[in-house]
């Protein structure tokens, strides 16, 4: 049914009207504290809730789905079929995790379900690899290819190269029942995670930010990465009077939210940690028994290593006064439960893996290790096996690092079956041309197949790509992170996928089948989804005897349910009002192999004439997950370089010049926009820009001026999608320099600006691949 | 022509002028009557107010306009008041969501009524104009309505309500009247909640009392405010006395408590039961309609006066929770809350309120004990509880397992 003139009226009254007055009760002209949706267009009918949860940050969030089986709903433009539909995300106000708080992205994730863009049949590459031509083909026929490439491969040579794994399991133990462990794990910082993981045997802290006193963020945007640190940072501020401060060559959001912005040269955090653990020490203000307790140290060993880590040192090298240093390094010791936050920033460096440990010395000395408001372990829950499990294979995973995978693929390992899965280095790895390049070379990888419910730019380097159901499609269960109280969740199907697309689970069950391998299959003996889910939440402990899955996944979404949110405080609190606190003093014993002293980044510009260019994760995005949604596109600035005015105005450089932004590796041209919010000694520009691959949206190839794409099957979109400016793809430019012991790639490369030349158009990337090669 | 011409005299005017100022003067009138007529200031035939055409008030009022909905139905007791605009949901959606799902916006009726077949003298745009803009306190009231919960919940309501009980007892109830025992409908109504039975003693009673619908039947519709106080006139039950009721309840405390309130869950707690409702169930037991030993024996040398002040004593008396509801629930306690809420909404809430706090004389049941009520329903099914034949069919269908569902959330609630 159509919407006209008068049921457009009919739903923006009532949306105004209900806004205003449907509460739970309907007692009062406000609205109800979550938790409910309403059908406006029916005058206020309550609207199906089905319980799920967001993959879509870093820890995932469980949340509502609000369904409407409305007539008067425009059909399904994917199926041309009425019936019910997505029509609203919201919070789920018990969840620890979120507290009813959903991020942008998540509340407008349902719009993908409808996207033209999506992949909804198995396709076929028909030109070169990234040639961007395809085929569709039938899923019979997709299976055999994949089946007969595995059949030709060694174990081993199985490969799968994946961002963060969001099949509770089902990736191990699909490459267990192939008998490979190679994985290529580009999920988050691999120098921070590979630093955390050798110092205390996680890859993660838990920073209890909700009740510390200061909070020491070092190269985190949280507030845009991490939605559910920075409602907790802000309870922290808000109950606790925490300060927040922030080292960041560039006022991030995060660092624009803080009480303090401590511009800090790129690279140079780990001395300014380094000159503050030695003034605690030498002041006599650390906890010598926590630094006992926690680690291999003595104080005595500490002061000896840090001898030359003195302020004035650390304000040579990083450019933050002495003053600056010291009064932070007092208040954070006399703050009495703080706790440190690192991010990509610091992770993004050359240097990452020690300056990682370098800040982990802060929590250590001053005893903020497992205490309330300090830095924590993270705590689980394990979700059940799936019965029979294939066994693990006994040799170790080849992929030492993953980051150079370009380097190492085919000399360090070999590659005959690549699957990638959540992942885009093709667009967003540094020197992602040198992605492309290995990605490309059928001779280093012989057969490549990505499964997604979009199209990527890794998965046009592919030979097959698989349509894998939206989030809001499949079942899996979800193990919570992120938080100090425990919990786990699940995602379910809450409409149907469309066309051919499948759960991932079921994509995988029938590669298994197909390769006709009984002692395989029987791992596999998967008929519904929903089942395998049941099976691996019935396995939480206490789940059961709490009255099962089954009512979780109808009547709450998350479990265990630990109190409600108190709407004042806006904390979870137990029946008698008080707060649900986590239990600290967990065992920890930080041991770090050699003394994490600093070194200057590789990636870091070392001429006066160069400046360092940085490249971070745009606000309100989700990767790849949002970037062909127009709420956020719309939201999103474009990249242009982000230039200091004094910088600027020292290289005659105006706002809104077109500029050169050049590194060894090539150049790209985009603008100059002028601020006061960078390092004088940097640059900087988000990386969701440029997009070629992924939809009309992210490419700029939809609305009024594109009349046949796919995506304009949405109205607002062929209509109203004003902008054009989609901004530059910065990654090729980047050098890959690596960190040589974590292994994580720099984020950031020596630059040089000039105007733009004769010729230069906007967007123009230019990269000289074997100058690439070369470094 | 002959009151002009009285009016100018012998005034120098030639008749052919008279005549043009007796045009002029007719073509104004005609001009003014089609003004007045189309800004709804009074009926002209062949003339349709403004608001009522498309493009003008309609564009958005029409957006709610639904006979077969709610706004006016036709079929209903009258016919539709002159120059009504019918959206009103638009301003009123609160009121709206409560008419949706009270007995009679409910209905499955052809005669379910609509907004104006009740609010039969519903503002016309000047009149909500003079309100909203001229008077000091309408458009305050509204802003603060929409901040101030407990204003809106506990004065403004009530406030409206009781304007609305005048009104209705004014007109003795005409729009109820009109419906519920028009000849013509009594074929419809027949065997339904609608039926008017003249036969049953409450309704006697008020015949012989010449009192009229709505000082029993209170909040049908909208009922999530809090009751207003009655200033009309009194009912047999509303004549009691507090004080008196008070020291005749000594009987009754042992029980029900003393303030109404009871410790005991195979006893209801009865304060804030509306005195219409306390005093014609002690008539029940009086009469053995409603079965029970024990009141039998305490009503039988009750009188007619003592009836009333217990009815009035226990009205003025707060009712407390009687098993207050966790604030944490567990999963099963999730699952059985929220299955008992719909199945409530679905069987009950028509009649006693969404919120469980009843509507006039139907009692309310939020914070009740939950094994008085299964034992009522038992009653209800039994036959030992004959006096409410709706009860007993609707409680006939429904399994044990959901009634305990519902009578638990009903325990839960604040009442």
């Amino acid at each position: 049914m159509k919407i006209n003139r008068r049921r457009f009226l009919q739903g923006s009254a009532i949306a105004t009207a209900s806004a205003l007055g449907m509460s739970k009760n309907v007692s009062a002209m406000e609205t109800a504290l979550g938790n409910e949706s309403y059908n406006y267009i029916k005058r206020g009918e309550k609207r199906e809730r089905v319980f799920s949860c967001s993959p879509l940050h870093a820890h995932d969030n469980p949340v509502h789905a609000w369904v409407d089986d409305d007539p008067m709903l425009p059909n399904n433009p994917l199926t041309n079929k009425s019936g019910r539909q997505v029509v609203e995300i919201s919070g789920v106000t018990e969840s620890v995790r979120s507290r009813g708080r959903v991020s942008a992205a998540e509340v407008t994730s349902w719009l993908q379900l409808y996207d033209g863009d999506r992949v909804l049949s198995p396709l076929k590459r028909v030109g070169k690899r990234g040639s961007g031509r395809w085929r569709k083909i039938s899923w019979q026929q997709a299976l055999k290819e994949i089946a007969g490439a595995i059949k030709a491969s060694k174990p081993e040579e199985i490969a799968l190269m994946r961002g963060k794994d969001t099949s509770a399991g089902v990736w191990e133990r699909f490459m267990h029942t192939l008998g490979s462990s190679t994985v290529i794990d580009l999920d988050g910082a691999a120098n921070q995670r590979a630093a955390w993981q050798a110092a205390w045997h996680d890859g993660v802290s838990v920073p209890d930010l909700a009740h510390s006193h200061y909070i020491l963020n070092f190269g985190s945007n949280f507030f845009v990465s991490h939605p559910d640190y920075a409602a907790e940072a802000l309870d922290g501020r808000h109950l606790r009077r925490a300060r927040i401060i922030t080292f960041d060559p560039r006022c991030s959001k995060t660092a624009g939210l803080s009480d303090e912005w401590v511009p800090v040269r790129p690279g140079t955090d780990g001395v300014v940690a380094l000159a503050m653990v030695r003034y605690l020490l030498e002041m006599g203000w650390a906890d010598r028994a926590a630094i006992k307790r926690f680690s291999s140290f003595s104080a005595e060993s500490l002061a000896k290593e840090l001898t030359k880590y003195t302020l004035d040192y650390a304000a040579k090298i990083s450019g933050v006064p002495a003053e600056t240093i010291r009064r932070i390094a007092r208040e954070f010791g006399d703050s009495e439960g703080g706790c440190i936050l690192t991010g990509a920033g610091i992770s993004g460096h050359a240097n990452g893996y020690h300056t990682e440990q370098a800040l982990m010395l802060l929590p250590l000395v001053t005893g903020y290790i497992e205490v309330r408001g300090g830095n924590c372990l993270p705590r689980r829950l394990e979700l059940g096996a799936i019965k029979p499990a294939p066994r693990a294979p006994n040799r170790n995973n080849p992929v030492k690092h993953p980051q150079k995978f370009p380097v190492d693929v085919g000399d360090s390992y070999s590659v005959g079956m690549l699957f990638s899965y959540n992942t885009n280095p093709a667009f967003e790895a540094p020197a992602a041309v040198v992605w492309r390049k290995a990605l490309g070379d059928l001779s280093r990888v012989r057969f490549s197949v990505a499964i997604g419910t979009f199209r990527n730019e890794t998965s046009e380097m592919a030979d097959l790509i698989l349509p894998e159901a939206h989030w809001l499609e499949r079942n899996e269960p979800v193990q919570g992170e992120g938080t100090l109280l425990p919990w786990v969740s699940l995602r379910q199907q809450v409409v149907p996928p469309p066309g051919e697309v499948k759960e991932l689970r079921e994509i995988l069950r029938d590669i298994i089948h197909t390769t006709g391998d009984r002692e395989k299959m029987r791992y596999w003996q998967l008929t519904d989804t929903r089942q395998w889910m049941g099976q691996q939440l019935e396995g939480v402990a206490g789940l059961k005897g709490a009255g099962g899955w089954e009512l979780m996944a109808r009547h709450s979404g998350v479990w265990p349910i630990y109190g409600y949110l108190h709407p004042e405080i806006r904390r979870i609190v137990d029946e008698q009002g008080e707060e649900v606190m986590p239990e600290y003093g967990r065992q920890v014993k930080i041991g770090i192999e050699s003394f994490p002293h600093w070194e200057p980044a590789a990636d870091v510009a070392a001429a006066k004439s160069e400046l360092t260019l940085l490249v971070h994760d745009s606000d309100y995005h989700a990767g790849d997950a949002s970037a062909n949604n127009k709420v956020i596109m719309e939201n999103s600035l474009a990249n242009h370089l982000h230039v200091n005015v004094t910088t600027a105005n020292r290289m005659k450089i105006r706002d809104g010049d077109l500029i050169r932004v050049i590194s060894k590796a090539g150049y790209l041209v985009t603008r100059a926009h002028l601020t006061q919010t960078i390092h004088p000694e940097a640059v900087a520009m988000h990386r969701d820009g440029g997009h070629w691959a992924i939809g009309g949206v992210a490419s700029g190839e939809a609305g009024p001026g594109h009349h046949n794409a796919p995506v304009n099957i949405d109205a607002d979109i062929a209509h109203n999608l004003w902008w054009t400016d989609i901004g530059v793809h910065p990654m090729d430019i980047i050098l890959p320099v690596f960190d040589e012991t974590g292994g994580g790639a720099a984020t950031a490369t020596a630059i040089r600006i000039e105007q733009a030349r004769q010729g230069d158009e906007y967007g123009m990337v230019n990269v000289d691949l074997p100058v690439v090669a070369t470094v | 022509m002959k009151y002009l011409n009285r009016w100018l005299g012998e005034k120098p005017v030639s008749k052919k002028i008279r005549v043009i100022i007796a045009a002029s003067i007719g073509v104004v009138g005609l001009v003014l009557i089609v003004i007045a007529g189309k800004i709804g200031v009074v009926p002209v035939v062949g003339v349709d107010s403004v608001f009522q055409a498309e493009g003008t008030c309609s564009t958005c009022h029409e957006t709610w306009y639904d006979e077969s909905r709610y706004a006016f139905n036709p079929q209903g007791n009258k016919e539709l008041p002159w120059g009504v605009t019918v959206g009103c949901a638009e301003c009123h959606p609160v009121q709206f969501e409560e008419y949706k799902l009270s007995a009679m916006g409910s209905s499955k009726s052809p005669l379910r009524p609509g907004c104006v077949n009740c609010h039969d003298n519903p503002h016309s745009v000047p009149r909500w104009f003079k309100h909203m803009y001229l008077a000091d306190q309408g458009w305050k009231d509204v802003q603060r309505s929409l901040r101030d919960r407990d204003f809106y919940n506990n004065e403004l309501t009530p406030r409206l309500a009781e304007k609305a009980r005048e009104h209705f007892v004014a007109t003795d109830s005409k729009t109820c009247r009109e419906c519920h025992t028009r000849e013509d409908h009594q074929s419809l109504l027949k065997g339904t909640v609608g039926e008017f039975r003249p036969d049953i003693p409450p309704h006697q009673q008020m015949l012989k009392d010449n009192l009229t619908c709505v000082q029993c039947h209170q909040n049908l519709t909208h009922n999530l405010s809090v009751p207003a106080a009655w200033h009309g006139k009194q009912t047999r039950a509303q004549q009691g006395r507090a004080d008196a009721g008070r020291v005749k309840s000594e009987d009754c405390a042992a029980c029900h408590g003393e303030d109404g309130n009871s410790e005991d869950s195979s006893f209801p707690s009865i304060a804030g039961l509306s005195a219409n409702y306390t005093y014609m169930q002690l008539q029940a037991f009086r009469d053995g309609v409603r079965k029970n030993d024990m009141m039998e024996g305490t009503v039988a040398d009750l009188s007619e006066q003592d009836m009333a002040d217990l009815a009035v004593y226990f009205e003025t008396q707060k009712m407390n929770t009687t098993t207050p509801a966790p604030k944490v629930l567990n999963l099963q306690q999730r699952a059985d809350m929220e299955v008992g809420q719909s199945l409530y909404e679905a069987l009950c809430a028509r009649c006693h309120g969404l919120t469980g706090r009843g509507q006039g004389i139907i009692p309310p049941l939020a914070g009740q004990y939950s094994d008085y009520m299964m034992a009522q329903i038992e009653a209800f099914k039994s036959g030992s509880r004959s006096n409410h034949s709706v009860m007993r069919d609707i409680v006939k269908g429904v399994s044990e397992a959901d009634l305990q569902l519902i009578a638990d959330y009903l325990a839960g609630l604040e009442p």
